[in-house]
């Protein structure tokens, strides 16, 4: 390396290019370094996200097989394949339910918790940690701990909601009316601790004196919440809104290991529609259609909820 | 009422502050009571989990289900090492997972370097495409990926399924890392080479060290994802001896139709000790990791 020092055409003429020269500093051909640096990355990227994408794209316009080569040109056909199959419309209405049922509640859960553990109190630190179990855990252990809870011979809440004689099925995974209901409720305790990182990281952006130069001038609790914590909330609440939003209409694992999308479709939702397609009709082309589908309908919601981000800036400026 | 009055004239500065004093220390143990409750409920599900994998088989359909094992027993831990293939599981997962969050680590902080360093103009676009990644369906990807890897005939290959993972380990490395290295000073740096470092060994001895707790928090990190993953080893693997941990519970409670819930719950509890194990080992950078995906968003 050091050999070839002298000798330096390359970097003469990198020195040209780059006008406001500092002072050339021991490290030369940094940018040569650099890019070699940066090229696994961009190899990954490429083959990784690129090379899929362009992939997806073009499957959603050939019939293709799962498992064959061979692959013909069609056009939109698989798009009005999907566009006029009778669970497009059920699935597309279930995904929104699921994706907006959750994050409501994960909004309200995550938001009590984290004003309640932002409160001073002892032992704090060892319940906040514990706290987060449920989102370390993996999804089959989610799924597999409550159905086995709700079972029906083995299932301790299948037991007490028997015993108290409760209005609730007790097996919900099982019932028409409460599947819906079922996988929401396990989706919102996998996932509501992220909401309560994240918001008690923001409140503990909030200056202490406000509150307390709000209680001097007589203001209420509600006051306090409604005019100091909330403005500071609000930001970070449309940033993991629109995180969670995308994450629960992309989410596979909850309904498939609960339901697989059952009883008769009522908790199908679009992945699971997408994998239907796939591997249960083996038709790569119409999955790969949904799916594109799908991707434009995220877009939209991010483009919206960007949107609101930027109104809600200026308004709390 | 009068009479109420009175004696609250009557106390001292000294008692006041002691009875607020009391007050405050009272509020505090309610609102740890309150946090204690919450937390119990949100722990049911997996407190449920743990102690039924001690019970044995009878007392698993035992109506009153009791709470705590009455005869508690390792047999369904026992049956799970030596009569499944769990342990084969457990050691694909291992592998699979480490060399994913390896290699992402790796990766990322060569990237990170370069674009901090060198001042690429590329640096904001490769930040957004990074959260792109980040955003795209799982399911989306899946698709291709399917294609892809039977195209190459490496269906039901472990490799291919820790190369698959890099787009998961990937954009959370690089998230994570990436303020731990813009912190250094690039004076640390210039400080070693012109003491005579190269520039590899300024970044060995001097980024590395620095960096050292980005470097675990998105091991550690990533680990953790990885390991928890379903989708893309549901797709990608079908031989039974190649699955990973997930997929091999996913199977256990969807294809069979009765369950051995013994064996289930004790399989779950294994899958859940090395995530929490290493989520005690790193808690505190792993908190800041967790939020990281929504506050640098």
């Amino acid at each position: 390396m050091r050999a070839a020092l002298p000798a330096e055409p390359v970097s003469a003429r990198g020195r040209t290019l780059r006008k406001p020269v500092v002072r050339k500093r021991p490290m030369s051909r940094d940018r040569k370094v650099g890019l070699l640096l940066l090229m696994p990355l961009a190899v990954l990227i490429l083959g990784l996200t690129v090379y899929p994408i362009t992939q997806v794209i073009q499957l959603a316009f050939q019939q293709q097989g799962l498992f064959s080569r061979e692959a013909t040109f069609v056009g939109f056909q698989n798009f009005q394949a999907v566009f006029a199959h009778e669970g497009f419309e059920r699935s597309l209405r279930n995904t929104f339910v699921f994706t907006f049922g959750s994050l409501s509640l994960q909004m309200l859960i995550g938001l009590s918790i984290a004003l309640l553990l932002n409160r001073e109190f002892p032992l704090r630190a060892p319940i906040r940690g514990v706290m987060l179990f449920s989102y370390l855990v993996p999804y089959v252990v989610a799924a597999l701990t409550w159905k086995f809870m709700f079972s029906d011979a083995t299932g301790i809440l299948n037991w007490w909601i028997r015993a108290l004689d409760l209005p609730i099925p007790a097996s919900p995974f099982g019932s028409l009316d409460f599947a819906m209901f079922g996988v929401i409720m396990v989706n919102v305790w996998k996932n509501f601790p992220f909401m309560v990182i994240v918001f008690l990281a923001q409140l503990q952006t909030i200056d202490r004196q406000l509150y307390e130069a709000a209680a001097v001038d007589g203001a209420t609790a509600w006051q306090r919440f409604r005019h100091i914590t909330l403005p500071a909330l609000i930001p970070i609440m449309l940033v993991v809104g629109m995180l969670r939003t995308i994450w629960n209409f992309n989410n596979f694992e909850v309904v498939y290991l609960l339901t697989q999308g059952g009883p008769i479709g009522r908790t199908e939702t679009l992945p699971l529609f997408i994998y239907r397609f796939v591997f249960g009709e083996f038709s790569l082309g119409r999955g790969a259609a949904l799916a594109v589908i799908v991707f434009f309908i995220l877009l939209a919601m991010s483009l919206i909820y960007w949107r609101l981000y930027e109104k809600m800036q200026e308004r709390f400026r | 009422m009068s009479a109420a009055t009175i004696p609250a004239r009557q106390i001292t500065p000294s008692e006041r502050a002691r009875r607020s004093a009391n007050k405050k220390r009272f509020e505090q143990v309610l609102v740890m009571l309150c946090a204690l409750t919450v937390l119990m409920i949100v722990l049911l599900p997996l407190f449920w989990m743990l102690v039924s994998s001690f019970k044995p088989n009878t007392e698993l359909f035992m109506r009153p289900p009791s709470i705590l094992p009455v005869a508690p027993t390792l047999e369904h831990y026992v049956e799970l090492w030596r009569f499944t293939s769990f342990p084969r599981y457990f050691l694909n997962t291992f592998a699979v997972a480490g060399i994913a969050c390896f290699a992402g680590v790796l990766i990322s902080l060569a990237s990170v370097y370069a674009v901090t360093r060198f001042e690429f103009i590329a640096a904001r676009a490769f930040t957004f495409g990074v959260l792109f990644i980040y955003m795209l369906p799982p399911i989306l990807l899946a698709l291709p990926f399917f294609r892809i890897w039977f195209n190459l005939g490496m269906l039901n290959s472990l490799p291919a399924l820790a190369i698959t993972y890099l787009t998961i380990t990937l954009p959370f490395s690089l998230w994570i890392l990436r303020p731990y290295i813009e912190a250094i000073p690039r004076a640390l740096e210039e400080a070693a080479m012109i003491d005579g470092c190269t520039r590899f060994q300024a970044f060995r001895k001097v980024i590395v060290p620095q960096a050292w707790p980005g470097i675990i928090a998105s091991f550690v990190f990533t680990f953790v994802v990885v390991w928890n993953e379903l989708l893309y080893s549901l797709v990608l693997i079908s031989d039974e001896p190649k699955r990973t941990v997930s997929l091999g519970i996913a199977s256990l409670i969807l294809e069979t139709s009765v369950y051995s819930w013994g064996l289930v719950n004790a399989a779950g509890v294994l899958a859940t000790v090395p995530v929490l194990f290493l989520f005690a080992l790193a808690a505190r950078h792993m908190v800041s990791g967790l939020g990281a995906g929504a506050v640098k968003g």
